[in-house]
């Protein structure tokens, strides 16, 4: 603008601005513009003309620009001073007075602040969750460049996980892509030092505790010279194991302790938090740790095929996961020409350390978070519903408050806070719920995580908890907010309803959490049929009333087989004469989770080349087990007694097995070698669940224990009555046979299974519960829309009734209503649950997008919970009295 | 600008505004009019730093500000006195007359003793 020209008009709509602080720039205009015209005025009185006058004033004012400038610049200041202090003092007095006016109408305040709760709590949860899953660094030196490699068949979806040591020995002396890789593999031994204890052992390469970065707190940890046959025994061990054996970690350097019958010197000592695995307590050179992989010799190519060991490696810095990978894979390539026998179809995965860890929990994790969100979006617009329901109850308060001169701003903004205010304390409240809600939601999550993996309510996880509920607050508070303030105050002072804009908000809002909840319960009846389809998989045993423990023979006593074969007998024998025993047997290990001896396997008759011959999964197990387990027989026969060092050397197979070799029947009496021999079919089962309940069956043969014992032998009984006791006694039996044996891994087979269902089951309950809460809220916004709908009819009801409609026909339209309105959220809904299921059956076991029989549960649970939302307005609206319609109006 | 106009001092002019606000409510034409009609012409404030000193005064608390109705019912901005300009008032008037005094005195001394 030139000095000395008009300050021009604002527009009237930047009036509106005034509400969130004062257009300083158009009032110091305004301010100007009354002076000049004011002046102009005087001189126009004395006889001026317009513009003289006008040209006058504006000369006797002088610089017009310079003064509107510093007064802006002066108003500015002081308005930034001000706004400061103000909005404390304003957001101080807006929040007691939301307070009070919230202390006022408690009921509908707490509905919403509990609705908040649940959404704040669910995500709250959620994030501190995800938070430690995916962003807490792994507690070693290298464990931002730790990786598992381990072995896996061509195509398959996961890896097995496990790799033999002559596979490790040629990808590390192959790769280009890792700083080092090491080896490890797990396993119990029994120690001596005081009473005979069963201790956790890890057998490593050298390579080992430099590949993770971790160094020995007290002494050292391997050097290559270590890890050689025929080198002193060694060991390291924990720093918490050496505090409980010697008192203090320094005691423990230099002692020597009976391991399996070895004297084994302790040359170092690592701190607890290095630990791998994560309850580690001693580690042993694999080389010399009496590892059972290594029993027809480390350099015997049948070695290849025992596949039971961990591979990690260090990344070399600036090379990607793919590289490696691509590295890795050429090497396995070439393994496949080598030795087709045990590595045809055999690749190899790389994967993150962390992975290894959490599991792979990307498809989990996206459910869950979906599944959070979606909670707090429907509590988010039930909270906005229940805000809006208020309206009635504030619309003369509203008014009043419009009429002695609140701007429509100052109410929205009051109404704000109070939505704020609500859903802040719902958000606190939110949060002591989280802690609770945090473990249900790891569980579905991941539900095997170590122990220095804890799941903290820390300050990130508070920041995020009031943020989310600060912007829900805002976010869905304002819609009615605005709404509200829109009253009129004419037509609210007289009473009438505000009606129809309300309920078409109200509307869209109940129409939207009947959306979320819909897709959440076909989430959840998508879960839950996946849980059930797990249960129905044909197992070949029935794991239920069966109680295992393991002991292992690895003492001087049972250095020959025939003392072995004798012991187990013994221990069967025992047992069986336990009260409630049904039945006992025995095996290398048990089906489930008992991956896996592969042996490498020719068929008398079927001529395969030298290194060809294929692997196949073996089990050393006696007579009882087939009967203990319940496997049936499909043809032949199963062990007996007379099936024992001295007898022929038998083999039952399962029915893979015979399909793939014998597809036109008639395995009974083939001679089979599995590395011992050979073998005579006599008899053929169902399959049996072996390694994992899920994937296909695989073949698999059974050789009598007593043709050949292994060190390892777990006991199954199958018992009446609690199994508890049954462990108890069976524990006795075995001290009473050898009082130096300890007996470990005392599990039910029921549990085990249980436990490889886990995750699914874990997810369907937390999605179960989560459509729970949402066709809880989705019902009560349904009743309160409902409610509203029937109250604003009321005279139009009360005449009907009165003209002689029949109350039925009344209810039932009402009833009929919320069930449109249901519907329309249903429809909007499915699209958006069938995205959801695609996503989840990505997840889960036996299911798929298209389970219509899920779709049309879930819509019919909805329209049952609306029937059972409008049954109680339906009731008030056939009892209309017209009477009371018109003294209301 | 006529030669009996005197230039006023930025001080003055706080003082003429707190004077004229404390009458009652007043527009910033308000301000400069009693100011012209008070000192009969004699002060003729300039009214480009009119403005920015009243604004100036209202950010210090020392008046409010506000917007109202004028008499020819348009809508302007009116200044009312706070007690804090009040009591800014007591003390401002009499250090000015008591400086006005003390040159007023000069002014009437006899001259220096030789």
């Amino acid at each position: 603008m030139n000095p000395g020209s008009n300050p021009r008009r604002p527009p009237a709509w930047r009036r509106y601005l005034n509400f969130w602080g004062a257009d300083i720039v158009a009032d110091v205009d305004d301010e100007l513009r009354f002076h000049l015209e004011m002046r102009a005025a005087d001189y126009a009185a004395r006889g001026l003309s317009p513009e003289g006058a006008r040209s006058l004033a504006e000369q006797r004012f002088g610089n017009i620009q310079n003064a509107r400038e510093a007064c802006a610049q002066i108003d500015r200041q002081q308005a930034r001073a001000e706004g400061r202090a103000h909005m404390l003092v304003a957001l101080q007095q807006d929040t007691a007075y939301a307070l009070r006016v919230l202390r006022r109408q408690w009921l509908p305040a707490l509905a919403a602040a509990l609705c908040m709760a649940v959404g704040v709590s669910a995500t709250t949860a959620m994030f501190s969750v995800a938070d430690t899953l995916l962003l807490r660094p792994l507690p070693y030196p290298n464990g931002d460049r730790l990786v598992a490699v381990s072995t896996t068949h061509v195509g398959a979806s996961s890896s097995i996980g496990v790799s033999s040591y002559l596979d490790y020995r040629d990808w590390r002396a192959s790769q280009h892509s890792f700083d080092d890789m090491g080896v490890l593999g797990q396993t119990n031994f029994i120690m001596l030092h005081g009473e005979p204890r069963r201790i956790a052992a890890s057998l490593v390469s050298a390579t080992f505790f430099p590949t993770f970065g971790i160094a020995a707190e007290l002494g050292r940890v391997f050097s290559d010279a270590d890890d050689r046959p025929g080198a002193a025994p060694v060991m390291v061990v924990s720093d918490a194991f050496a505090r409980q054996e010697f008192g203090e970690p320094a005691r423990a350097l230099g002692q020597s302790i009976l391991v399996n019958g070895v004297a084994r010197t302790i040359i170092g000592v690592i701190p607890d938090r290095w630990r791998y695995p994560s309850r580690g307590e001693t580690w042993l050179p694999i080389e010399t740790g009496g590892y059972s992989g290594f029993s027809n010799g480390v350099d015997n190519p049948s070695s290849r095929g025992n596949r039971n060991l961990q591979v990690f490696g260090t990344l070399r810095r600036g090379v990607s996961l793919d590289r490696a990978r691509r590295d890795l894979a050429a090497v396995a390539a070439q393994l496949q020409r080598d030795w087709p026998g045990s590595n045809a179809q055999m690749t190899t995965a790389v994967t993150p350390m962390r992975d290894q860890y959490v599991g792979d929990i990307r498809g989990s994790l996206v459910a869950v978070i979906g599944a959070t969100v979606l909670v707090l979006l429907i509590s988010c617009f039930n909270v906005a519903a229940l805000q809006l329901a208020r309206a009635s109850a504030r619309t003369r308060e509203i008014a009043v408050r419009t009429a002695i001169g609140a701007s429509r701003g100052r109410i929205v903004r009051q109404l704000l806070t109070e939505s704020v205010v609500l859903s802040v304390g719902g958000g606190a409240l939110g949060t002591l719920l989280a802690v609770w809600a945090r473990e249900l939601i790891r569980r579905a999550v991941a539900p095997n995580t170590p122990a220095w993996m804890t799941f903290d309510i820390d300050g990130r996880v508070l920041l995020f908890a009031f943020s989310v509920s600060m912007l829900a607050g805002i976010a869905f508070g304002i819609a009615p907010a605005i709404r509200l303030a829109d009253v009129r105050a004419g037509t609210a002072l007289r009473n009438a309803t505000i009606g129809s804009a309300r309920s078409r908000l109200q509307r869209a809002f109940v129409i939207a959490e009947v959306a979320i909840s819909i897709m959440l319960v076909v989430s959840a009846s998508l879960a839950l049929e996946s849980v059930w389809r797990i249960k129905r998989i044909p197992l070949g045993i029935d794991p239920n009333g069966v109680v295992t423990f393991e002991v292992t023979m690895q003492s001087a006593r049972y250095d020959q087989p025939a003392a072995r074969a004798r012991l187990v007998t013994q221990i069967e024998q025992q047992l069986h004469a336990m009260p409630g025993v049904i039945d006992v047997g025995a095996a290398d290990r048990m089906p489930i989770n008992g991956c896996c001896s592969q042996f490498p396997m020719v068929i008398r008759g079927q001529a395969v080349s030298k290194g060809h011959e294929p692997f196949v999964t073996g089990t050393i197990a006696t007579p009882g087990y087939f009967a203990t387990l319940d496997v049936h027989l499909l043809s032949g026969r199963t062990f007996t007694e007379n099936d024992d060092a001295n007898g022929q050397k038998v083999m039952v197979i399962n029915q893979t097995f015979a399909n793939k070799y014998w597809p036109n029947g008639g395995a009974l009496g083939h001679q089979v070698n599995t590395g011992a021999g050979d073998a005579t079919i006599v008899g053929v089962v169902e399959d049996v669940k072996q390694a994992t309940i899920f994937g296909a069956p695989e073949p698999q043969f059974f050789r009598p224990y007593a043709q050949d014992p292994w060190t390892r032998a777990v006991f199954a009984v199958r018992a009446r009555g609690d199994l508890a006791q049954v462990a108890t006694a069976a524990r006795h039996v075995v001290r009473s046979v050898d009082p130096t044996m300890p007996i470990f891994g005392v599990e039910t087979l029921g549990a085990v299974f249980d436990e490889a269902t886990l995750t699914t089951r874990s997810l369907s309950r937390l999605l179960m519960a989560f459509a729970g809460i949402a066709l809880l809220l989705a019902a009560t916004g349904l009743y309160g829309l409902i409610s509203f709908l029937v109250q604003r009819r009321t005279r139009e009801l009360g005449l009907r009734v009165a003209l002689g409609a029949e109350p039925s026909r009344v209810a039932r339209m009402v009833i009929l209503q919320a069930c449109a309105l249901a519907a329309i959220g249903v429809v909007v809904g499915i699209g958006g649950a069938m995205v959801a299921a695609k996503w989840l059956a990505a997840t889960l076991y036996g299911v798929t997008a298209h389970e219509w029989s899920v779709y049309a549960g879930a819509v019919l649970m909805l329209g049952a919970a609306s029937v059972a939302a409008s049954c109680g307005p339906a009731r008030r609206a056939s009892r209309s009295d017209p009477m009371d319609a018109l003294r209301a109006e | 600008m006529p030669d009996a106009n005197v230039e006023v001092l930025r001080g003055t002019l706080d003082l003429l505004i707190l004077k004229a606000v404390s009458w009652g409510p007043t527009h910033g034409y308000g301000v400069a009019r009693w100011i012209e009609q008070a000192t009969d012409d004699v002060l003729r404030i300039e009214e480009g730093s009119l403005y920015p000193a009243l604004h100036r005064l209202q950010s210090r608390g020392w008046i409010d500000a506000e917007w109202g109705i004028s008499d020819n019912n348009r809508r302007a901005r009116f200044y009312t006195l706070t007690a804090k300009g009040r009591a800014q008032l007591r003390v401002e008037a009499a250090t000015w007359t008591r400086f006005a005094y003390a040159v007023f005195a000069a002014l009437e001394a006899p001259p220096r003793p030789a």
